[in-house]
């Protein structure tokens, strides 16, 4: 005796249903935007809110000048490879945390709790010491989008392994199967579904992370289009377009500022991180010297971060 | 290939919990003959799975241990292959890849694995439902594929662990039809758990009464009914009513002693 399993209905295609049909589960979103960017315009006409508050055309308006300008899709390319590479990467460095973790349950035990404290941690307060080893470069941003998001991976991860049942591993080994093999078999397909959600976290911490530190110092990216900085004041359509520069001007020299800003002139750039410090400090065999210098830049850096502070005058 | 003759010498098992140790098994000596069809039956809670699980390799005993022709056995292996209680089947696989699951994993070659699945499902009569995803299968259908899964990788032991507790009576009886005619052709010497008699009966040689926990052989009963047999020949139950009686002086004797002690 066969049991037969149920039947699933055949679902029938209409071919006559237009391709609007086809898309009406978006009406309901498209309405809400039309009727958001509509209040958005009347609060700007009205002037409910008064102060800096640009309506839709400006910002439509702005929109055209960055997309002619190629700013826009230039800081979108910028933004998403370093995302891209960045998620990658605690993507690999959380799973092999992960496995750690789940390997050997004591390690797990003991580093979980320290783990999940650093995932808490904003992950804009690393920038300030990512600029102090790595200086204003790319290499910053990924640290900050990295260390902004493997925490939360690896964790994530170490839950979905931890959710296979027992019984697959039992019957895995039975079989034959173990180590790498029955890792590789049982343990990430049987994790799979855990696995995928606990990666689409690490995609939103890596985002929040990246956009963060971009705020803070990017000459090209999504977070540096952000209003507000570099003395444009809002207005992106004012801007001068985005120079061919081999590395990022310093906060005061650049090009978006209109006039210098007023005060002591601020120190010059970081351009380099320890790693040049111990290799002077290794040629010159002078310790004392080295961490002089670094001291110095370490001040330095604060200076630059207090000038990128918002609370210059706005004119 | 022929079945493998075990032997359990003084087998005990103790597990470390958190309300003390707990004794499920001790000094179980057994002696299996090649292609020998065993079934072990006893309270609920009297270690017939561990035994399984350290015949399986799955678990190291605490004391004693089992040899196969002679060696003794360390750690799992795919010539003792066990057939769990809800099938275990992996459900990212369809039937297929569960079926080959084991013998990918013993790197056997495509067009050999290929035709052994094959001839597997047919003797299990799956052969329509080779790409039917597992949650699609019903509670005999899946097992049936279990036990596909394990006769395909040509086990010495089978080793089935109250494969049928969790079907309904009718299914259950044509499972355990389609064990013997299964156990007949393959020659694999067969360890069958249950805690249901008449099963026991129905298919065993021997069948080996535990006792309650800590779990020891309490008596081994011999069965010549001629195969296939049902619930209804004489000699089996005849079976059934000497190990009823057995266990029942089991359970009288474990509730006095838990009066004693009160």
């Amino acid at each position: 005796m066969v049991e037969q399993p149920d039947q699933a209905p055949v679902v029938a295609r209409n071919p006559e249903r237009s391709l609007a049909w086809e898309f009406r589960h978006l009406v309901p979103m498209v309405a809400v935007a039309v009727v958001a960017v509509v209040v958005w315009d009347l609060i700007v006409r009205w002037g409910v809110w008064g102060i800096l508050f640009p309506g839709p055309t400006d910002v439509g308006h702005a929109l055209v000048v960055f997309w002619n300008s190629t700013r826009l899709v230039r800081a979108i390319a910028a933004t998403l490879r370093r995302l891209a590479v960045g998620f990658l990467m605690s993507l690999v460095l959380g799973a092999l945390l992960a496995f750690l973790m789940v390997r050997f349950a004591t390690f797990g035990k003991g580093i979980q709790p320290y783990i999940l404290g650093l995932q808490t941690f904003p992950s804009i307060a690393w920038v300030p010491l990512a600029l102090i080893w790595f200086g204003l470069s790319e290499t910053t941003l990924l640290f900050v989008t990295i260390i902004g998001s493997v925490f939360g991976v690896s964790i994530a991860f170490a839950d979905a392994l931890r959710t296979v049942p027992p019984l697959y591993l039992r019957a895995a080994r039975n079989m034959g199967s173990d180590g790498m093999d029955l890792i590789l078999r049982v343990t990430v397909p049987a994790a799979l579904p855990h696995l995928i959600s606990a990666a689409k976290v690490g995609w939103s911490f890596a985002w929040r992370s990246l956009i963060g530190a971009e705020l803070i110092f990017a000459t090209v990216g999504l977070g540096f289009l952000r209003p507000g900085y570099r003395g444009s004041h809002g207005r992106h359509d004012r801007y001068p377009r985005d120079r061919d520069r081999r590395r990022p001007a310093p906060l005061h020299q650049d090009p978006g500022v209109g006039e210098p800003p007023e005060g002591p002139r601020p120190p010059p750039m970081i351009e380099s991180g320890p790693a040049v410090a111990w290799a002077q400090s290794r040629s010159k065999t002078n310790l004392a010297a080295a961490m002089k210098r670094t001291m110095m830049k370490i001040r330095a850096t604060d200076r630059v971060l207090s000038f990128a502070s918002p609370h210059r005058d706005p004119r | 290939m022929k079945g493998a003759a075990l032997k359990l010498v003084m087998l005990g098992k103790r597990f470390k919990g958190k309300s003390g140790e707990t004794e499920a098994l001790r000094d179980v000596n057994l002696q299996i003959r090649e292609g020998e069809f065993v079934t072990i039956v006893g309270p609920s809670g009297c270690g017939k799975s561990t035994l399984l699980s350290l015949v399986a390799g799955l678990e190291d005993a605490t004391t004693g241990w089992v040899e196969m022709d002679g060696k003794r056995v360390h750690g799992p292996g795919a010539d003792r292959i066990v057939v769990f209680q809800d099938a275990a089947l992996f459900p990212w696989l369809d039937v297929t890849g569960n079926v080959e699951f084991g013998l990918r994993v013993a790197r056997v070659p495509r067009r050999d694995r290929k035709e052994r699945v094959a001839r597997h499902l047919a003797t299990v009569q799956l052969e329509k439902f080779a790409h039917a995803r597992v949650h699609e299968l019903s509670g005999g259908m899946k097992q049936r594929v279990a036990l596909a899964r394990a006769l395909v990788l040509r086990p010495r032991v089978l080793l089935m662990d109250e494969p049928f507790a969790a079907l309904d009576v009718q299914i259950r009886e044509e499972m355990q039809s389609v064990v013997q005619d299964l156990w007949q052709r393959s020659g694999a010497t067969t360890l069958f758990v249950t805690h249901d008699v008449r099963e026991a009966a129905v298919l065993g040689d021997r069948i080996v009464v535990l006792s309650h926990r800590p779990g020891m052989v309490s008596q081994i009963l011999e069965n010549h009914a001629p195969r296939p047999r049902t619930l209804k020949d004489p000699a089996v139950e005849e079976v059934i009513r000497r190990s009823n009686e057995i266990l029942k002086a089991e359970v009288q004797w474990s509730n006095n002693q838990t009066k004693l002690l009160l």
